[in-house]
């Protein structure tokens, strides 16, 4: 009987765990290490809210609630693609979560050519490479 | 008041009043990407790619996902998702901006490895910038 228990006991461990939990927290580091990104999923409701950004080099921790857009969810190969456009900036971002690598991808594509205003207040430090940005974050899931 | 009527009809007729223009962009002078919009209809049309270095043409003819119309700068931004048999999982974004026009391109892979051995640099497509031009249909 206490082996029973015993079994039990793993299973209820094994469901628990992050790897086979519906709703968990993932935290992705920058490649360089400056800034991080913290999102909660939720597999079932399939959303992915960014709660907040960290930027180590100022130490700032800002919060963010912004409930993504979802493009697709692909469940063969644990990862969801979404996308944001910023009518400020303005800008479109794409951002890939893969959970199987626990690995961000982010890329934007900003409209700096819009106007001379625009242009002048929002990208005066950025040169024409800087239009496509894109970053690879290593996460983890909590 | 004929030449006055005149001067009207060339005004609405020409591409900065049309509301269906073809819209040719070209990276450098190696190839060329030639879309039909309807400004209307809010649809663009990839029509052809024109390969210069071969001479060849090939016929796309693919209507594109738009994700945003963006009256305020005249542009419009694109998304395209492909999951072939034999490659990975790809993201093309197209951003048109018919007030400069120029086209930008970006794409993004999905690395759907078992070990995720797909180095960095190839998750990240080529940034292409096309110089456009308008043509009215």
């Amino acid at each position: 009987m206490s082996k029973m228990y015993k079994l039990l006991f793993v299973f209820f461990m094994i469901i628990s765990s992050p790897i086979y939990s519906n709703e968990f927290t993932y935290h992705c580091d920058r490649d360089d290490n400056n800034f991080s990104m913290v999102f909660d999923v939720n597999r079932i409701e399939q959303s992915i809210v960014h709660s907040h950004s960290i930027d180590k080099t100022k130490g700032e921790v800002r919060r963010e609630d912004v409930d993504l857009e979802i493009y697709r969810w692909d469940e063969e190969n644990d990862s969801v693609w979404t996308l944001i456009h910023s009518p400020q900036t303005p800008s479109l971002t794409i951002i890939l979560f893969n959970f199987h690598h626990r690995r961000l991808l982010l890329q934007s594509i900003y409209n700096t050519l819009t106007n001379e205003k625009f242009k002048t207040r929002m990208f005066k430090k950025r040169s024409q490479n800087d239009i496509i940005v894109g970053d690879l974050f290593q996460c983890y899931k909590m | 008041m004929y030449k006055l009527l005149l001067v009207f009809f060339m005004v609405i007729s020409s591409p900065l009043y049309s509301n269906e223009f073809t819209y040719r962009c070209d990276e450098g002078d190696n190839f060329t990407m030639v879309y039909d919009v309807n400004l209307t209809e809010r649809s663009i049309i990839h029509i052809a790619s024109i390969y210069h270095s071969d001479k060849t043409i090939k016929k796309v003819d693919k209507n594109l996902e738009i994700f945003f119309w963006d009256e305020k700068y005249n542009s419009v931004w694109t998304v395209n998702y492909r999951d072939e048999e034999f490659t990975i999982p790809t993201i093309t974004s197209k951003l048109f901006n018919f007030e400069l026009q120029t086209l930008q391109s970006q794409s993004m892979r999905n690395d759907t490895t078992f070990d995720g051995s797909v180095p960095k640099n190839h998750l990240f497509g080529r940034n292409r910038t096309f110089k456009c031009n308008t043509r009215n249909r």
